[in-house]
């Protein structure tokens, strides 16, 4: 199978440098392989576990904590910011 | 007085404060005074926190306004001991970067779960330990401050991801330490150090506040040099949290005592890749568990050995997607560069290192379209498969009787040289292979000291792995007990 890591480093938003791109394609190649080890196991049971204990978990909208509370100590770790906004570059040329 | 750290556990500790033999600022020196002779080398902390000795001062202001009976009845089995905290584990206000570059200057903004727990027992929390970069590594050599040594030999790592807690609470730099295990993080550490670790029931100790790493399988777990320790460390913890939609409610948790006295050992899977002397190690285990009046017998776990590759399979899909908020936009490491989408790249490209960048792609491309059905929908069906054998056979098949839990060794081979596994992911991911199962099945298990073996002169510890039926971690403490003497 062919792994372009060019393409995967762009999707995941992680920067490869060029000099890596052989080893990590030589190791992702390596994991696959040992993944799919997989393919020989047969179908199992469709039906969902007899004790399978999943249900959803649900909880009110409502405010967990007071306004605010948080807001200074998570916006001062911010590397910019406009006031209570996180700054960013612009994404839009004019 | 002196006190004497290598045989001190969180009961004599406890007896200790209340019969005032000891102050609890005493207790800290004491352990910070270990801390200061020996991590230099060891390099088990990150940080100690400067809070530290005030939580002790505080609980010595208790001591000495209570009376005696008070203390009898009021004071926690917890207040005054000095517990280190596994780096991404979040305590208020303090650094807490999971021993990763893109987290490195990241400030909590609040206690997880089990911080809070421990903080209103009256626990100590000494500082954070060492860990592999974001919790992926088996040696705790990828951390961004580099590796944690092994207290029994330098030369050798501690195992990881929770080295740093392993090699703090081997080496009596805490009295007791939290790990995370994602898929043997807290055990293969233990293991290695010589110590008992604990992963518990998936759900049965709260998350909120610990770093994500693959959601379907992280768990908070206790270190400890006994059984004892591990177990009042789990129970102070094992409480239902809103704050964690997958924390179980407390009326739905536990199980009913099991009293077959029967382990199953999963003889097939146990035939190839375990180091000899270790394979010595794991039959005198085996000869000491039936001494102790266990019947040892052999099951079959088909798909167990899958366990691996389901692993790394479900992990990175979960952990890339976990790890996607790192965005060096919000908090965290940022690089500047010219265009937005290339600060995305360059922040996360510096920020994470070699294998977790690796983990990141691989988990980008099992997830892709076209590759989501063969890969990550096919290890989700195999997972499936795996608890439904682990639930039968726990119950009985059959062929095989019900047992108490299963038995393996922890690791394949002791402790290994730094550097010997780095070059090769691979390699360094089947340091794993007897600890993953646990995680697939949700499943608790937990780590015992089971002997040394000899290496170039050194001892070097070797552990048994004793694996339960959900929520039955009772019964692991109990047969862990017997094993290790120390009821």
């Amino acid at each position: 199978m062919e792994i372009d890591i060019a393409h995967l480093s762009r999707l995941a938003r992680v920067a490869i440098r060029a000099e890596e791109m052989a080893k990590i394609k030589k190791d992702l190649s390596s994991i696959l392989g040992y993944v799919s080890e997989l393919e020989a196991v047969g179908a199992g049971p469709a039906e969902v576990l007899a004790d399978s204990d999943l249900r959803n978990v649900m909880r009110s909208d409502t405010d967990a904590y007071e306004k605010g509370r948080f807001s200074e100590s998570i916006l001062s770790q911010a590397p910019d910011r406009e006031g209570s906004y996180i700054a960013v570059k612009k994404i839009l040329e004019k | 007085m002196s006190i004497d750290l290598s045989t001190l556990s969180i009961k004599k500790a406890h007896d200790g404060l209340k019969n005032r033999l000891f102050s609890a600022g005493e207790l800290f020196d004491a352990y910070h005074a270990e801390i200061t002779r020996r991590d230099g080398d060891i390099h088990a902390y990150v940080e100690l926190y400067e809070s530290a000795r005030r939580s002790a001062e505080e609980v010595d202001s208790t001591l000495k306004n209570s009376s005696r009976i008070d203390l009898e009845k009021k004071l926690s089995p917890l207040a005054g001991i000095p517990i280190a905290l596994k780096d991404n584990i979040l305590v208020e206000g303090e650094i807490a970067s999971a021993a990763s570059n893109i987290l490195r200057n990241h400030r909590a903004t609040y206690d997880a779960t089990a911080t809070a727990l421990l903080r209103s027992a009256g626990a100590v929390l000494l500082g954070r330990t060492n860990m592999d970069d974001a919790a992926m590594g088996s040696s705790t050599e990828s951390s961004v401050y580099g590796p944690t040594k092994n207290p029994h030999d330098l030369e050798r790592v501690p195992g990881g991801s929770s080295g740093g807690s392993a090699a703090a609470v081997a080496a009596h730099m805490a009295l007791v330490a939290l790990g995370s295990d994602t898929g043997g993080s807290v055990r293969q550490p233990a293991a290695l150090c010589g110590v008992v670790g604990l992963k518990p029931t998936y759900g049965s100790i709260s998350r909120h506040g610990l770093i994500a790493m693959a959601s379907s399988l992280d768990v908070i777990g206790p270190i400890g040099k006994t059984v004892e320790d591990v177990e009042i460390l789990f129970r102070a913890l094992n409480q239902h949290d809103p704050m964690d939609s997958t924390s179980l409610p407390n009326d739905r948790y536990g199980a009913p005592a099991r009293t077959t006295r029967r382990i199953g050992v999963p003889v097939d899977f146990l035939k190839k890749g375990i180091d000899p002397d270790a394979l010595v190690r794991f039959q005198d285990a085996q000869t000491r568990l039936k001494t102790l009046g266990y019947e040892i017998v052999p099951i079959d776990l088909p798909h167990m050995p899958y366990s691996l590759a389901v692993y790394y399979i479900l992990m990175p899909a979960e952990a890339s997607t976990n790890l996607a908020r790192y965005d060096g936009m919000r908090y965290g490491f940022h690089k500047e560069a010219a265009t937005l989408l290339d600060e995305y790249l360059e922040s996360r490209g510096e920020g994470f290192g070699p294998e977790v960048r690796r983990r990141i792609l691989l988990g980008t491309y099992v997830l892709s379209a076209g590759y989501y059905d063969a890969y990550y929908k096919k290890a989700t069906a195999v997972r499936d498969m795996i608890r439904r054998e682990f639930a039968s056979v726990f119950a009985g098949t059959k062929d095989t009787p019900a047992i108490d839990a299963i038995l393996t060794p922890t690791t394949p081979s002791p402790a290994f040289k730094l550097g010997e596994k780095t070059a090769d992911p691979l390699m360094m991911y089947l340091e794993d292979i007897f600890t993953v199962p646990a995680n697939i099945a949700g499943v608790p298990a937990i780590s015992v000291p089971a002997g040394t073996l000899l290496r170039d002169g050194k001892q070097l510890p070797f552990g048994i792995q004793l694996m339960g039926a959900w929520g039955d971690e009772a019964t692991l403490f109990s047969i862990a007990k017997d094993f290790s003497q120390d009821r």
